[in-house]
């Protein structure tokens, strides 16, 4: 009798937990020992070597490294990889596309410097663990819409609140008048947009005078009436912060190339998917380019079928600083997929790798602290038992801020309910 | 109904004489053949004589044969695409919850350069569909991509089963109920939408049949809308409905079953692997996205591994791609059901070839790498599945219709002679939640 | 200007019906209806040569066309000295007469947009197009300028606007222009806006529907006629009313169909339904050579061509702009194949030619001043002299079922023929007179001034003008600006300061500046038309205004802009 109530109360505690949801397992702190695998050091080739991540950071590499209370991962016959960076998502700041009050990233207004993507990231997002789960560990969240929509941040994919995710790079956006449709539903001639964009730029310059006069003031000791526009201003025309500057079409690139050079600021160019007709300019003023998604139609009906794919590679090799972005909001997760296109299309892999790790961290100069597996760098990075870029590659491993991140997502927990439905067909 | 026998007759007739389609001979030698029904084949050739697949085996040797080298290479069926809206000047004609007499196949676009990119990724078929805006929209068209041709007639492809696209959800919501304040505004609504249709459509059914046994002397009105829906209801006209939620999908179903609708094939179908057991028992074939999510609410619950789960509970499932930036590369979205839910090597290539044949009904011609199936075939440098993989040469019915090696830039059959350079399309944030919405400037923005 | 003497002599045309005999002493009227035409050039082809003869015209019909033949005494003579005459020109298909509808309507507010009204639809095939027309629209007189004499009139709408008709360029009202009130059902291949059919696909499902239905529908009626004991009623249906003809094969259907495509979807159609066809107004005629190379099917050509590539005159700029526009490495290709889809559109008419069509020419979407040009081109990617000018008349005649009365110059048709200084496809020559039905127009011909190029932009500043109308001189100021490439043009009567009046239609070609205005009036408006051709700083031209007639104007510099 006594076995019997034994098995009913162990039945009791096992069966309610799977009627009523499953396990959600947390992020798990501590030292982990990654021993016997292979570690992907980019410039310095793959090595044989084991990894010791403690106090979040990535705390020794070495052959044959021992630590008593470190908990042991088998790696042998995985490889070892730093975290990878998207450089441009809107990730956080929007939940369901159609939905608009779930989209933070676009706020009224033409001049809206100040907005500040961080503060409306949501931690909790669903896509989170979504793109992460991919070894996508940190990205750069924009804000989106008029001339100057904000600021963007980096963060980290582990945290319950921004500051915690915040990984400590902040650039201001500006999108860059061009001749370009905004859509297919945009009908205007190309003299039209023209003449819309003429208009702009009287207002634009207008603006970044103000800004010019008003950070002189600031400069002089004098402190000027309340204006929250300008002021964002101030720390791009100090230069300590760049400016992300979105571009795409040639000529704007080029117009944008000259103008950011006669600023005396700092600048990075995004988008910039006709960037390999203009890549000699790009090198002559050693300028960085955010470029993507490499998944992505040509912007011209006459232009050859894979000018998208092949983009990134061509100003790779022609000297150009080159990160790789989605500029997505829920699939970040594709990140390491167009990272793979752009291998394929005649980007080195080890140039497509570096642009979605140290690349991104050098542009960003939080190099110090992220985009490689080096010693004293944070701890980002995921264990997977093939090339990442391959979709049958499985990640068997991940790490943000020297955290264990359990391999779950909203995907993987529905995919679990639903392979075997339990009722099945019964009772329909 | 006698007239429209007649009426159906003399189109179908001007269809054959117009309509005659390219065909070639080519030898592909020494590939890895990927055949999806009969495993994977390495250092083997493929013979395709007038456009069908004549031969397949080693050392094959032929007379005076334009020849392929595959040595190293991959060669697997054409791909198809189960959901598209490329190649064609109208995709939605959202003036009404039901728009079933429009026909897509009146307004094919062969000068579409998305037709060449979707050959640049290796597809060769493309159901081209009416969009989501109406519960019941209009009849689709498979088409081949013969690019090139300039006779829109020459891209369809013959025989392939007539099919209709339905659409339940946000969409015909948003479009009527919201636009243009009619039903449906719910889901509610959308299923009375159907069953208005069906019951209507019985209603003419009979009063035609009267006329026409001679019980009643004067002809009823002839209404092309009912004409279709009696279409669906004798099993003519194939239904393939855009559809998100579980309890819509089941929704649909019970309506079917009333009216004795037999086949269906679910697009989208995000939440399918709610209802896969269901699915499964009505015998529906589901056609997925690979990892398209929360672009609306109802995918907010979606997972990625839809594919595998339905696959792996019998429902025939295929990956679509209803965009035609995804249309390039199929192969790349089918692989990642090996990443979401570890589908086999044949398992993720079939929902690219031979279970969209079977939803398209055009199965015994294509999809599959067999002796009597038409010459669609693809070549890859490396297996089909890597990220790496580049399409070579991709045939329809034995013609090259793409090769990779005289690509030049400019493929455009027809120029605009007002431009010079075409306009630079801005990057799209969105694209896919614009996709079977378009063409809706008018009703949805323009208020 | 005196207000109150304009009103008077307004009035006097406004008010009164013409035609009756009244005190009219401002114009003088016809003396004979008979005209001589002395010593003309005739063309002739095969050989090419011209022969001089005399024509002789009745009562609107040629009575004679020969050489040396004795004036009659009571004839208006006119000498035709190096004059040429041709058989005026025929406009096969456009919307000659019908003005511009206002600016786009507000979208329709009609509660089912799936059923909306058959106006808001787009299905009106009952409409007659004569209804719409209005004899003083300025487009009859500037074709008849041109050399045309007739055209075949359709509806402005959208899918089925209604029934076309041919009038003649001529006449005060329009029931004096109808030859055929008619002639044509329209249908073309546009959606309503935002409501059913929309798509060109609901179009096309919608027209079949219409075409059974006209096929019941007479079925129905003639079963009813025939005996309707115990029948139900046929309910009338003005539409299906309009299109049973159409399917009984009695009235041709002019389908719209300008690009490849829609010549591909107007032949499926026709292929299904089996009515009668005439492909209007194509651009491209590749998909229906076959078809019309054996005779199942009529073509109108568009007298349209894209514009030809300017050869580039940015190069003496030499600014930043420029340089960046020409260094884009893509522009060269892509500038090549945009040459030769232009010259692709520019060789169809002799495509038509070399399979042996007969074809004619639209009007619709061309100026009739551009109309030489156009030809010229056609004629330099190989179309002959003599097809261009059968498009333009015989063709068009047999096409629209005119062959009789109209086409060509000879005894017993209507006189409908231009006369020109030199042959009419040199450059330099204009049309002198134009004689349509015997009614004949005279044409000033001003001399072109080569000097001036087509961007001289001295034309800004304030210029004085003085007109002379009927003893009255009137003076002012006519203020010409520049915005961007706009011009801006404002006229100041002296006599009213405080009120400029805007100028709309501006354009400035060749040193010649036309422009149209409304001048107010005691009840209502005028509108008048300037056309004044500009050399350095003064100007001369005419003013039209209204019914009055045309008045010369002329004015000088004042002042130029400031910056």
């Amino acid at each position: 009798m006594n076995k019997l109530i034994l098995i009913f109360a162990i039945l009791a505690f096992v069966l309610p937990s799977g009627l009523y949801g499953q396990q959600i397992n947390k992020a798990e702190a501590g030292i982990f020992l990654l021993k016997g695998g292979e570690l992907e050091l980019m410039d310095d080739g793959r090595i044989k070597a084991d990894l010791l991540i403690q106090d979040g950071l990535i705390k020794e590499i070495a052959e044959n490294i021992d630590h008593p209370t470190a908990q042991r991962i088998d790696c042998s016959g995985l490889i070892v990889f730093p975290g990878m960076i998207d450089s441009g998502t809107r990730l956080g700041l929007g939940e369901v596309g159609s939905i608009s009050l779930t989209q933070d990233h676009n706020e009224i207004g033409t001049y809206t410097p100040q907005m500040q993507a961080l503060t409306a990231v949501n931690p909790n997002s669903v896509s989170i663990p979504v793109t992460r789960v991919n070894g996508v560990t940190s990205v750069l969240t924009v804000p989106s819409g008029d001339r100057f929509p904000g600021t963007a941040a980096m963060i980290d994919l582990l945290g319950y609140t921004p500051n915690q995710m915040y990984s400590g790079f902040k650039g201001l956006v500006f999108n860059f008048p061009s001749a370009g449709r905004r859509g297919w539903w945009d009908s205007r001639s190309e003299d039209e947009i023209k003449k819309a964009n003429k208009k702009q730029w009287d207002e634009i310059k207008d603006f970044w005078d103000k800004a010019k006069l008003y950070n002189k003031i600031i400069a002089g000791g004098k402190k000027p009436d309340y204006n929250p526009q300008l002021q964002a201003m101030v720390p791009v025309l100090n230069k300590e912060m760049p400016l992300l500057i979105e571009v795409n079409e040639r000529k704007a690139i080029l117009s944008a190339i000259k103008w950011g050079s006669e600023q005396e600021i700092d600048y990075i160019l995004t988008g910039v998917s006709e960037g390999y007709l203009v890549a000699d300019s790009l090198t002559k003023y050693d300028v960085p380019v955010i470029t993507g998604p490499v998944l992505n139609n040509p912007s011209r009906n006459s232009d050859h079928y894979d000018v998208a794919y092949s983009n990134a590679g061509k100003m790779q090799k022609a000297g150009v600083r080159v990160a790789i972005r989605t500029n997505e909001t829920e699939n970040v997760r594709n990140l390491p997929f167009n990272a793979g296109f752009a291998a394929a299309y005649g980007m080195e892999w080890k140039e497509a790798f570096k642009a979605v790790t140290i690349i991104p961290a050098q542009i960003f100069g939080v190099v110090d602290k992220y985009g490689s597996l080096e010693r004293n760098k944070i701890a980002n990075l995921f264990v997977a038992d093939g090339d990442p870029f391959e979709p049958k590659t499985d990640i068997k491993y991940l790490f943000i801020r020297g955290y264990n991140i359990p391999l779950e997502s909203r995907h993987s927990y529905l995919y679990d309910e639903f392979l075997e439905r339990e009722p099945g067909l019964d009772g329909n | 109904m006698k007239t429209l026998h007649i009426y159906f007759f003399v189109f179908f007739v001007f269809g054959l004489i117009s309509a005659q389609s390219e065909t070639g001979d080519v030898l592909i030698k020494n590939g890895t053949l990927i055949t999806i029904t009969d495993g994977v084949k390495e250092n083997t050739d493929l013979l395709i004589k007038n456009g069908k697949i004549d031969k397949i085996g080693k050392n094959i040797s032929t007379g005076d044969v334009n020849t392929v080298d595959a040595t190293g290479m991959y060669v697997m069926p054409g791909i198809i695409d189960a959901h598209s809206h490329i190649a064609i000047d109208a995709v939605n004609e959202g003036t009404n919850p039901n728009t079933a007499e429009v026909w897509v196949g009146d307004a094919l676009d062969p000068y579409d350069i998305n037709i060449y990119r979707a050959l640049a990724g290796g597809v060769t078929i493309s159901h081209a569909m009416h969009g989501s805006a109406n519960a019941i929209g209009g009849q689709c068209e498979t088409i081949k991509h013969r690019w090139g041709i300039m006779n829109p007639e020459e891209m369809r492809m013959e025989g392939a089963v007539r099919t209709i696209k339905f659409a339940l959800g946000e969409n015909p919501m948003r479009v009527h109920g919201e636009g243009g304040r009619i039903m449906p505004a719910t889901r509610m609504g959308v299923e009375q939408v159907f069953r208005n249709a069906f019951s209507e459509a019985q209603e003419y059914m009979k009063a035609w049949e009267d006329y026409d046994n001679g019980k009643s002397d004067m002809a009823p009105e002839y209404n092309i809308r009912m004409e279709a829906v009696s279409d669906i209801l004798k099993g003519d006209l194939m239904i393939h409905c855009h559809s998100y939620r579980a309890d819509e999908i089941l929704m649909l179903m019970n309506v079917l079953r009333d009216f004795g609708v037999e086949k269906i094939c679910f697009q989208h179908v995000n939440e399918g692997f709610k209802v896969a057991p269901e699915l499964a028992e009505f015998g529906a074939y589901a056609s997925v996205f690979s990892d398209w999510w929360a672009y609306k609410f109802e995918v907010y619950y979606s997972t990625a591994y839809n594919a595998a789960i339905l696959t792996k509970n019998g429902v025939i499932t295929s990956i679509n791609s209803d965009s035609r930036e995804l249309i390039r590369h199929l192969y790349h979205e089918a692989a990642k059901s090996q990443r979401y839910g570890g589908l086999t090597d044949n398992e993720a290539l079939r929902l690219i070839t031979l279970n969209p044949a079977i939803q398209l009904g055009i199965d015994d011609r294509v999809g599959s790498l067999e002796k009597g199936k038409d010459g669609d075939v693809v070549i890859f440098d490396k297996h089909p599945l890597s990220v790496y993989a580049i399409p070579q040469m991709t045939f329809v019915d034995g013609v090259v219709r793409f090769d990779i090696n005289s690509d030049p830039a400019d493929m455009r059959i027809e120029v605009d002679p007002n431009e010079t350079m075409p306009a630079f399309m801005e990057a799209v944030d969105h694209e896919h939640d614009d996709s079977c919405l378009q063409g809706l400037n008018e009703l949805l923005f323009d208020k | 200007m005196h207000k109150k003497l304009f009103f008077a002599i307004v009035s006097v045309f406004i008010l009164i019906k013409p035609g009756l005999a009244q005190t009219d002493y401002n114009n003088v009227p016809d003396v004979t209806g008979k005209i001589f035409i002395n010593d003309v050039y005739l063309k002739q082809y095969n050989p090419d040569t011209f022969l001089i003869h005399d024509i002789l015209i009745d009562n609107g019909i040629i009575k004679n066309i020969a050489p040396a033949m004795e004036a009659p005494f009571d004839a208006r003579i006119i000498e035709g000295d190096s004059i040429y005459a041709y058989s005026a020109f025929i406009d096969a298909f456009s919307h000659t007469g019908i003005p511009q509808p206002e600016r786009r309507q507000q979208r329709p507010d009609v509660q089912f947009r799936g059923f909306p009204p058959n106006d808001i639809a787009g299905i009106t095939p009952e409409k007659m197009a004569f209804k719409d027309i209005k004899a003083n629209d300025k487009s009859i007189a500037a074709l008849r300028k041109s050399g045309f004499a007739v055209s075949h009139v359709v509806p402005r709408g959208n899918m089925l606007p209604g029934q076309g008709c041919i009038i003649s360029l001529k006449g005060d009202s329009v029931e004096d222009m109808i030859l055929d009130e008619s002639s044509s059902c329209l249908f073309q291949l546009s959606g309503a806006r935002g409501v059913y059919p929309s798509t060109v696909i609901a179009v096309m499902a919608k027209w079949r529907e219409l075409n059974r239905q006209a096929e019941l529908y007479s079925a129905n009626n003639k079963s009813y006629a025939l005996d309707p004991v115990s029948k139900e009623r046929p309910v009338m249906n003005s539409v299906l009313d309009a299109l049973v003809p159409v399917v009984e094969n009695r009235r041709r259907v002019f389908s719209h169909a300008q690009s490849n495509k829609d010549v591909y979807r107007s032949l499926v159609l026709q292929s299904e339904l089996g009515y009668d066809v005439v492909l209007s107004n194509v651009r491209r005629v590749e998909p229906a050579i076959e078809a019309l190379s054996q005779d199942k099917m009529h073509i109108i050509l568009s007298a349209e061509l894209p514009d030809a590539v300017k050869e580039d005159k940015k190069k003496e700029k030499g600014n930043e702009e420029s340089a960046k526009e020409e260094s884009d490495p893509r522009r060269e290709a892509l500038l090549e194949r945009k040459k030769e889809s232009i010259k692709e559109f520019e060789s169809q008419a002799a495509l038509l030619e070399s399979k042996d069509v007969r074809f004619a020419f639209s009007m619709m979407d061309v100026k009739a001043t551009d109309l030489k040009a156009n030809l010229e081109r056609m004629i330099a990617a190989g179309l002959s002299e003599q097809a261009a000018m059968n498009a333009l008349t015989i063709n068009a005649a047999e096409i629209l079922g005119l062959e009789k009365i109209c086409g060509s110059l000879e005894k017993g048709k209507m006189a409908n023929l231009f006369l020109s200084t030199g042959p009419y496809l040199d450059k330099e020559s204009s049309i002198k007179y134009s004689i349509v039905e015997g009614h004949v127009e005279e044409y000033e011909i001003r001399k072109k001034k080569r000097a001036l190029s087509n961007s001289d932009n001295s034309i800004e500043g304030t210029w004085s003008f003085s007109i002379d109308v009927m003893g009255d001189l009137n003076t002012g100021k006519i203020v010409i600006t520049k915005e961007a490439d706009q011009y801006e043009v404002n006229i100041i009567n002296d006599a009213t300061p405080d009120d400029p009046r805007p100028c709309s239609d501006i354009s400035f070609e060749y040193g010649t500046l036309s422009l149209s205005l409304i001048v107010p009036y005691e009840d209502g408006d005028l509108p008048v038309q300037l056309s004044l051709d500009i050399d350095q700083d003064s100007f001369n031209g005419t003013a039209t205004i209204g019914q009055l007639g045309s008045f010369p104007i002329e004015g000088s510099k004042i002042s130029s802009p400031e910056n």
